[in-house]
């Protein structure tokens, strides 16, 4: 695996993330759809970020882009001064691999595996031996507090169990980057604000999270800054809770 | 991940879908199975006749008969001495050699024997008498064996058979071992069957009784080619005891006779020696009667020959005197090129079992990628390259290949052992020398297996192609 060029630390003039002219278009049929239209946003290293805005206003695409996991049709998407737009498949992966955490309101966890095997997954691709990534995946799963259900398959969790297995997956890795695509969707209040306590501790562990949801008090409770989309551009960029 | 988890991994996918795995798995092995089976029993054939070809040494070994159409030529005494002059040629047989049983004393041993003629007398293999003496040609009642017969038997002297009784017992079979058996059919026929049939006999039936009665008579017919084998026995007196050496070990047969002794033995319509078949095959005398010409002259003599010989030149001046000659060496390089044809039309048969069975791992991969789209969106997520899941979904599609061509080697191991164990007991009980039909030497396991994890893994190409280009955004967006 090419090696990432070194990221730099938090103490640098750099910003975690800083968007430019972001456009995403998708085309449907003759149509052409902008789900994003030239977008300009900014996350600071060790920073937090609320995406908010209706259904179908680009939020998922957003994330997407940020998780290197689509590619944008125009502008910059930098990562600690690094264009992902002009990554190849090989290194996007090897971005999503290390730096990226991503959890989504759907799960998204592998029915057949375990909640080990399916944390353990999180560090498949970072060549980690096996041995180490169940030592670190069985931690993880302690510290979201889930010791108790480490060889239970999905279908045997709670919807709060599942998305903290999701966490305990997109954690386990100690990413740079939290992504999550409103992850209490499918969850009730209790279960919302268990997941809230988690995503403000990962805040305080030094990782940075951007957090698409329609929950403003979960907005509120866990990011610093607040961006509202709407047909793919920002509205009202401001400080969340304002 | 490492190679030993993927496996693990393809393993437990396969075992999560028992079913469908089962049926793909179930392909292959039948595939595998068969192109085992067809593969053995080319090598089993093609390692037969290489045996036999190195029992009777035919390959310096070149079969004479007179050209039909040269009216001069005879296979005399006089022509036997001028065929022992040509260069390359080191022995004048009058005659193939043939199986028997000997019985010496108390014990009896299966081996081979061989006619010798007159002017065979005074060659280097007689000057190694270990005891007694060599027989007067015209003589019936004497026989030569050497020691290798003598180790057969266990006996250490050389002096102590010699002037002993030696029994001989050949089994021929012989066209009218088949004549007789029509004969028999046809008696019983008239003196029972159609006397008692006839007050009953009706316009309708008249004709099945007749197919009856025919059918009756070629099964019987045929019945007496395969099964009635005539038993020739004969009492002749140990002359004397040649040692062989290494160098006429395998020249030399163990039992030596006179020609007429010979004869009498070996009729040579149905000798086992393939060269002897195969030679009268071709002059179109394989069920004539045995030619009963001048007592010096023969039918067929075999030429043994040095390993330098030139065959062709041989050819050429055996022609030039009205001699018509089969080369062992020719036939056997027609042979080599049919059991490399057939072995070659026997594995396209399996080939095509193989590519049925890839037909089925495509499918199977192609539904448990289409299954498994949100599992590859995740794994995408989670950094995987397009290389990883290439490499995952092959693995799985290379586990089908490997399960299923394990299988089908042990399962077409299994059947060509039954079916060989059948045959030869058929074979014994026929009274025919048993041949190993099937032989599952180490390159048939390899070839099976490459072939079955080379073809898995081809069939999981396309398919894992797919796997690997798949947009992880559509994917995760699927309920
Ligand atoms: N693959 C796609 N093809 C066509 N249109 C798409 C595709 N993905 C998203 N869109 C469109 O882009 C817009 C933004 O979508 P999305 O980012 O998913 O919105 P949100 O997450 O804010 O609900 C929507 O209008 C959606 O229909
Ligand atoms: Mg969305």
């Amino acid at each position: 695996m090419k090696p990432l060029p070194a990221i730099h630390t938090k103490h640098s003039e750099t910003p975690l993330v800083r968007v430019r002219n972001l456009v995403r278009t998708y085309r449907t049929g003759s149509r052409d759809v902008h789900a994003l239209y030239d977008l300009d946003a900014d996350l600071p290293q060790n920073g937090s970020l609320a995406l908010v805005g209706r259904s179908g206003s680009g939020k998922s695409t957003l994330l997407n882009l940020l998780a290197g996991l689509d590619r944008p049709s125009s502008g910059t998407i930098e990562v600690n001064g690094q264009n992902l737009a002009t990554f190849s498949r090989k290194e996007l992966a090897a971005y999503r691999a290390s730096e990226i955490g991503i959890i989504f309101q759907a799960f998204q966890l592998i029915p057949h595996r375990t909640a080990l095997q399916n944390v353990e997954l999180g560090l498949a691709f970072l060549g980690v031996d096996r041995a180490e990534r169940l030592a670190r995946a069985t931690a993880m799963l302690e510290r979201v507090g889930l010791g108790d259900r480490v060889h239970h398959k999905p279908d045997a969790l709670s919807g709060g169990e599942k998305q903290r297995v999701a966490i305990a997956r997109a954690l386990v890795k100690k990413p740079r980057l939290l992504l999550a695509d409103e992850p209490t969707g499918n969850l009730d209040r209790e279960n919302t604000s268990e997941i809230a306590d988690l995503l403000a501790s990962t805040r305080e562990s030094g990782i940075s999270l951007v957090l698409v949801t329609h929950d403003h008090e979960l907005a509120e409770a866990t990011c610093d800054s607040m961006l509202h989309l709407e047909y793919g551009r920002v509205v009202q960029p401001g400080k969340a809770g304002s | 991940m490492s190679l030993i988890e993927l496996i693990r991994d393809a393993l437990f996918t396969l075992w999560r879908q028992k079913l469908r795995s089962s049926l793909t798995v179930g392909g292959v092995v039948v595939a595998i199975a068969a192109l085992v089976a067809l593969l053995s029993f080319a090598s089993g054939m093609s390692r037969s006749v290489e045996d036999q070809v190195e029992k009777f040494s035919l390959l310096q070994t070149m079969s004479v008969t007179v050209d039909d159409s040269d009216t001069t030529a005879v296979l005399d005494s006089l022509a036997l001495s001028w065929m022992a002059t040509l260069p390359g040629v080191m022995q004048v047989f009058p005659q193939s050699p043939f199986s028997v049983k000997v019985v010496l004393g108390a014990d009896t041993v299966s081996t081979e024997a061989q006619a010798i003629s007159p002017n065979s007398r005074g060659s280097i293999m007689y000057e190694h008498l270990q005891a007694g003496n060599i027989f007067e040609i015209d003589d019936t009642t004497q026989v030569l064996i050497t020691n290798r017969l003598l180790e057969r038997f266990d006996i250490e002297d050389p002096d102590s058979p010699v002037g002993q009784p030696i029994i001989l017992f050949s089994t021929q079979g012989h066209p009218d071992s088949g004549f007789a058996a029509i004969r028999d059919s046809i008696f019983a026929l008239s003196s029972f069957d159609l006397l008692n049939l006839l007050p009953f006999r009706q316009e309708e039936n008249a004709d099945s009784i007749a197919s009856s009665v025919l059918g009756r008579a070629a099964a019987v017919f045929f019945e007496g080619y395969m099964t009635r084998l005539d038993t020739v026995r004969d009492t002749l007196i140990v002359s004397g005891v040649v040692d062989v050496g290494d160098d006429w070990a395998d020249r030399l047969r163990p039992v030596i006779l006179p020609e007429r002794s010979a004869k009498f033995l070996d009729p040579g319509s149905f000798s086992q020696n393939p060269l002897s078949m195969m030679s009268a095959m071709q002059s179109g005398d394989l069920f004539s009667a045995v030619m009963q010409g001048s007592d010096d002259e023969v039918d067929r003599v075999t030429l043994e020959l040095s390993i330098e010989a030139n065959h062709e030149a041989l050819v050429d001046s055996l022609e030039a005197h009205g001699f018509e000659s089969s080369d062992f060496l020719e036939f056997y390089g027609e042979f080599r090129k049919m059991v490399l044809l057939f072995t070659a039309g026997m594995s396209f048969l399996g080939f095509i079992a193989l590519f049925i069975a890839a037909l089925g791992i495509v499918n199977t991969m192609v539904m448990s990628i289409l299954e498994r789209r949100r599992e590859i969106g995740v794994l995408k997520s989670l950094g995987a390259e397009d290389k990883d899941i290439r490499i995952l979904f092959l693995v799985e599609s290379a586990t089908i290949g490997l399960v299923g061509s394990l299988l089908g080697l042990l399962v077409g191991w299994l059947g060509t052992e039954v079916v060989g164990f059948a045959m030869r007991e058929y074979m014994n009980r026929q009274g025919i020398s048993d041949v190993d039909l099937f032989h599952l030497g180490p390159e048939v396991i390899l070839i099976s297996i490459g072939f079955g994890l080379i073809v898995s893994m081809v069939a999981g190409l396309y398919p894992a192609n797919r796997a690997a280009q798949l947009d992880p955004v559509v994917a995760l967006r699927e309920e």
